[in-house]
């Protein structure tokens, strides 16, 4: 079947007629979103539908004109267009001549044993299959590997062959980048895949017996699996576990052994990775049902090479001219150099795990930079309601979005107070000294214009100019203040600069983590910095990573809630939140 | 004040031909992800609010498509929460499914994409429909140029193979999983 044609042809927006920019919705829609009322009552009460099925005829004349005609060409001609098939020439099952010597194979067991690995070792005489023996060899091999913790960084170099990408796609690439062990962090452009089946947490429960390894991945993909889906559905258990993670090694050796038992798995002795490189490879041939699917390991060291997928080599119609055709690769990944390095950026080999603050830094970044967000954004002329819980007691404040204006009640009485009134003297300013809110909320790029630096140590160098009262100057503690300030006092940072002061506080000296319980009873993480006139934390909350408040002078506050409002004194929200 | 005035209006021009300009490619966006047509304008004003309201963020072209998907990602999340919340996704369905199912070989092909893992879905549907190169599909999504290629690898995968199996008849149980799945993943 062409998947690509029917993915194309079942775009839902070319079954629904759009309508233009100049139509009357869309001038409602202008309207709603740049904050102006709508024409009038009748256009308040459309904006419930706007896409009316028209008649047959009608529908399939707009829906000419709105399918995208670009599309429709790629696809076809990159559907017609030659593909090239990597030639890997194969000899079939031929790989073992010589015995396998038995003294390896009692090795590996024992270690399969020693490592935590049940292996159900067969009773009855041992039938030595290539299959087998390729498992023994692999487990060997993956018994040789440090066991290295979930955060630990791994560089990879991976080249990816995707034949039937749409024309104008490159249809091999190359990407290097870093990740952690557990796939949960990445720099660079080789980028963890998340999401995995199974997850990495849920790696130190899976079954340690391969037979039983099998059945529990067979049932991932949905109860009641048919008798290919079995097979399949573990096959992909393991070639996600071997590509999304670094795999703690008793268990790799085991996941080997489960390949080696999946019903109608082969090997191929002769394969050659699209990176060029000879490889030895696990195979589950096609089924009426599904493709041929390969996990290719080095043919010299037995560690995992690559993964492959195959298909018809060319489009067809239906399943029964499909598997008549000659079968090409349809997808391959092959991790060209992979070493454990102590450090995103590193390339050299270190088995030294990132430190709790790197680690803690890291996942901050992503939280502010991909998971939740920088906070809330807030248009000018708006105001920010804080609630601050402190050690001691609870307290609301306003603040304009750059804290050039506050508020609070003083005796009952609501006092407004712009920074540069008289009053302002008599005010706790949040942001008491740091950068300037232009530079904050610096639109990006913004050339010539006022910005926070993006590397860390610049970033370190501007931020440690500014006084903000704290005697540990050396030991960095206004860059550290400073921090503090913008998180608690601006909104609307820049694009992706919070997460590079996250960065920049796990490389000053001395810095610590520890886990905390704030004023308000939350379970927190900080980051703590012991300067020589006391501690100063920046807490975090321990699941999300968000910044939730911080520690100065032995004074803990923690922004229990923000909410955008009209203007001082109201605590109705006003505006989007994100 | 005459400036702030003029700072609007240049401000509300830039806006004007950032919205002729997507319009189309929005409302496509978000009719190819929601349950209930109905649904599109919300999703589609939503989207633009938050495109008006952080203007100043949005990066020039052509980044600011994968801006501007990257944000009516989060603002069909939001409204899959709210739907949720108001519990009405179930009863809802069945209309939905008679206003977008209406060619049988597409029908089956959208009802296996709903049987995808959401990133493995979202990575095909960026790169064959919205056509975002790899690299930008995957800033949308928050993962590497190759994380997506092996999505849609895995995606293109399923798919042949779902829609190779014996067809089961669509009974209301099936749909009623398919959006349960629908609303674990959003």
């Amino acid at each position: 079947m062409d998947i690509d044609a029917l993915i194309a042809a079942a775009d839902p927006a070319r079954r629904v007629p759009l309508d233009d920019p100049g139509s009357a919705q869309a001038d409602r829609i202008y309207r709603r979103a740049i904050g102006q009322p709508p024409a009038g009552r009748e256009a308040a009460r459309s904006r419930r539908r706007i896409l009316v099925p028209g008649n047959a005829g009608a529908a399939a004349a707009r829906l000419a004109a709105s399918a995208a005609p670009r599309a429709e060409q790629l696809f076809h001609a990159g559907l017609r267009e030659g593909r090239p098939v990597i030639p890997r020439p194969r000899n079939p099952l031929t790989w073992v001549r010589s015995p396998w010597r038995l003294g390896a194979i009692v090795s590996v067991a024992a270690a399969l044993v020693a490592g935590m690995v049940v292996a159900v070792l067969p009773s009855a005489p041992v039938v030595l299959t290539a299959k087998l023996l390729l498992a023994d060899r692999a487990s060997a091999a993956a018994l040789t590997q440090p066991t290295v913790s979930p955060g630990q960084w791994v560089y990879r170099v991976v080249e990816s062959y995707h034949p039937f990408m749409p024309k104008g796609m490159p249809k091999t690439n190359t990407y290097t980048g870093w990740e952690t062990a557990d796939g949960g962090e990445t720099y660079g452009d080789y980028g963890s895949l998340g999401g995995g089946d199974p997850s990495y947490s849920e790696l130190g429960s899976l079954p340690r017996n391969p037979a039983a390894l099998d059945a529990y991945l067979a049932h991932l993909n949905g109860p009641n699996p048919k008798p290919f889906q079995k097979g399949l559905s573990a096959f992909r258990g393991i070639e996600e576990m071997l590509t999304n993670y670094v795999l703690p090694p008793a268990l790799e050796a085991e996941v080997y052994q489960a390949l080696a038992i999946i019903p109608g798995i082969e090997v191929d002795s002769h394969v050659t990775a699209i990176d060029g490189q000879a490889g030895v490879a696990f195979v589950l041939p096609s089924t009426p049902q599904s493709e041929k699917q390969e996990i290719i390991l080095d043919a010299s060291s037995y560690r995992f090479l690559a993964q492959a997928s195959w298909g018809p080599g060319r489009p067809c119609a239906n399943r029964r001219l499909c598997a008549a055709l000659p079968q090409a690769i349809q997808d391959e990944t092959a991790v060209v150099r992979m070493v454990i390095v102590g450090a995103p950026g590193s390339t050299q080999p270190s088995l030294t795990p990132p430190t709790a603050v790197e680690l803690l830094a890291e996942q901050a970044d992503r939280a502010v930079t991909w998971t939740v967000g920088p906070g809330p954004f807030v248009l000018p002329g708006m105001w920010i309601a804080r609630k601050l819980a402190t050690s001691s007691g609870d307290t609301t404040v306003w603040a304009t979005p750059d804290d050039s204006e506050q508020a609070s009640y003083v005796n009952g009485k609501l006092q407004v107070c712009a920074r540069s009134a008289a009053c302002a003297k008599s005010t706790q300013w949040l942001m008491p000294a740091g950068p300037s809110y232009a530079q904050f909320n610096a639109p990006s790029p913004n050339p010539g214009g006022p910005t926070l630096p993006d590397t860390l140590p610049q970033l370190l160098a501007l931020l440690n100019t500014y006084r903000t009262g704290c005697a540990d100057v050396a030991g960095d503690c206004n860059a550290v203040n400073a921090i503090a300030n913008m998180i608690s006092g601006y909104v609307n940072p820049a694009i992706g600069t919070p997460g590079n002061w996250f960065l920049m506080l796990a490389d000053i000296p001395g810095v610590t983590v520890q886990r905390v319980t704030d004023v308000t009873g939350q379970a927190g993480v900080a980051f703590r910095f012991p300067f020589t006139d006391g501690i100063t934390e920046i807490l975090l909350n321990a699941s999300t990573y968000q910044v939730t408040g911080y520690v100065r002078n032995g004074v803990e506050t923690v922004i229990t809630k923000e909410t955008i409002v009209s203007g001082p004194g109201s605590l109705t929200p006003a505006g989007i939140r994100r | 004040m005459l400036a702030d005035e003029d700072g609007r209006l240049q401000r509300e021009h830039r806006f004007h031909q950032f919205y002729e300009e997507h319009y189309r490619s929005v409302q496509a966006y978000a009719v190819r992800r929601v349950n209930e047509l109905s649904d599109v304008a919300d999703v589609v004003a939503d989207v633009f609010t938050a495109a008006w309201r952080r203007l100043d963020d949005v990066p020039p072209p052509p980044a600011d498509r994968v801006w501007l998907y990257g944000t009516a990602r989060r603002v069909l999340a939001d409204h899959y929460r709210g739907a949720r919340r108001r519990g009405k996704l179930i009863s809802r369905i069945e209309t939905s499914q008679a206003s977008m199912l209406t060619d049988s070989r597409n029908d089956e092909l959208l009802l296996a994409l709903r049987q995808l893992k959401d990133g493995e879905r979202e990575a095909l549907m960026l790169v064959y429909w919205e056509q975002l190169s790899l690299a930008e599909a995957g800033q949308v999504l928050g993962c590497s140029a190759n994380a997506v290629a092996i999505r849609m690898h895995r995606a293109r995968t399923r798919l042949r193979e779902v829609l190779a199996a014996p067809r089961e008849p669509r009974s209301r149980g099936t749909v009623e999983a398919i959006v349960s799945f629908k609303t674990h993943r959003s």
